[in-house]
């Protein structure tokens, strides 16, 4: 798990990166490594190629820490890099991306109480996770997993901050009606 | 507390939970709660679904196989320095001179000494960046006597574009240039 205080130490050792400290780049590696190939795999689905996706990530760090003018903080630039490599390869795979329907006010049809009970079964929870599409799967990773700010979330994934808040939202929404399915079905009911 | 400001608070509630939202944020937050149950709710759902994406088990990751792999290409890729004062001026006086070349160059003669970055590259180039203490004299001598020429730069970072004189291996000049420590910092094939 990334914890928002070691941003500080990621931020230094892209510095020490960046005057070709070899060390440093190891530490950043086994710092960054798991979350990295996790937040990949969520884009791409496939391990194999988010391994190279990490990879070039990675070297691509080691070439460009130079550059890194601290516009944002490290730990954002370094995910926005993957980012932007993991959809590289997911364009051109031209795959289809699916959307779905999103209530925009709260859902009348959705019950917390029934929610907030199906909640506590945490196998619920992990099939209405999966049944998220990439887009707010990956909202909710960098805001419960990587515990980033919504200005920080908006930087790696290159859209604006209100679209940040409102991908959270629809799939807090998403995760509450299917909860809430959930309840109402016995928890044997799909969502897709 | 209308639709439109229990929406705003809503969208913050995944932030509060995280600790990453401003004190002011945080301080409207914390007062539309003690106000509202449903916002209540909606954070205990939220904080279960927070502790569900942690428990998730992050997969076989490459982990140390993962950096030795990288280990072998780091050595391959030197890591772009960021040019001092001096390597930015060094640059610029041999820009300053290029141009001089080429301004020349075009009056006189067809022959290339320097290809302009619009015009089509060489099959391979080179990114070279030259050392901070490096004279504008000894980089273009350098590049002469090799019959280099600079089709572009020097870019923001100070790295120079380079083709090879025709018919050389490009990793032969990258040696060649490598071997002129004193003045080239990093030389590699462009890619």
């Amino acid at each position: 798990m990334a914890e928002r205080n070691n941003g500080a130490e990621i931020d230094s050792l892209v510095a020490q990166i960046a005057r070709g400290d070899r060390m440093a780049f190891d530490q950043l590696y086994r710092h960054l490594e798991r979350p990295l190939f996790r937040f990949i795999v969520l884009r791409l689905n496939d391990r194999h190629r988010s391994a190279d996706i990490m990879h070039d990530v990675f070297l691509e760090v080691w070439r460009s820490a130079a550059a890194f003018r601290g516009q944002s903080s490290a730990r954002t630039w370094i995910f926005a890099i993957a980012w932007r490599k993991a959809m590289e390869i997911h364009r051109r795979n031209d795959r289809v991306v699916y959307q779905e329907t999103l209530p925009e006010q709260i859902d009348e049809s959705t019950d917390a109480a029934t929610a907030i009970a199906q909640a506590e079964d945490s196998k619920a929870v992990r099939a209405c996770l999966d049944g998220l599409s990439a887009e707010h799967r990956i909202a909710l990773e960098l805001t419960f997993f990587e515990e980033m700010s919504y200005p920080e979330i908006a930087g790696v994934l290159g859209v604006p901050e209100g679209t940040v808040k409102s991908r959270v939202f629809h799939a807090k929404q998403l995760m509450l009606r299917c909860l809430t399915s959930k309840g109402a079905t016995g928890g044997r009911k799909s969502y897709g | 507390m209308g639709d439109r400001v229990r929406n705003e608070i809503s969208e913050l509630l995944p932030f509060y939970l995280n600790g990453s939202l401003s004190v002011e944020e945080k301080a409207k937050v914390e007062q539309a709660l003690s106000a509202d149950t449903g916002l209540e709710a909606e954070l205990k759902l939220l904080d279960r679904i927070r502790t569900s994406v942690h428990e998730e088990l992050p997969g076989n990751s490459p982990g140390e196989l993962g950096l030795a792999r990288l280990g072998r290409d780091l050595a391959q890729a030197a890591p772009v320095r960021r040019p001092t004062l001096a390597a930015l001026a060094a640059a610029f006086a041999l820009g300053a001179i290029l141009s001089g070349v080429i301004a020349v160059e075009a009056m006189r003669a067809p022959d290339e000494t320097y290809r302009q970055a619009g015009a089509a590259p060489a099959d391979e180039s080179l990114l070279v960046a030259f050392r901070a203490d490096a004279t504008a004299g000894e980089i273009s001598d350098l590049l002469v006597a090799g019959n280099y020429v600079i089709i572009d730069g020097p870019s923001a970072l100070g790295l120079f574009n380079v083709a090879p004189p025709e018919g050389v291996d490009p990793a032969a000049a990258v040696a060649e240039l490598a071997a002129a420590g004193a003045i080239v910092e990093s030389a590699e094939i462009a890619r």
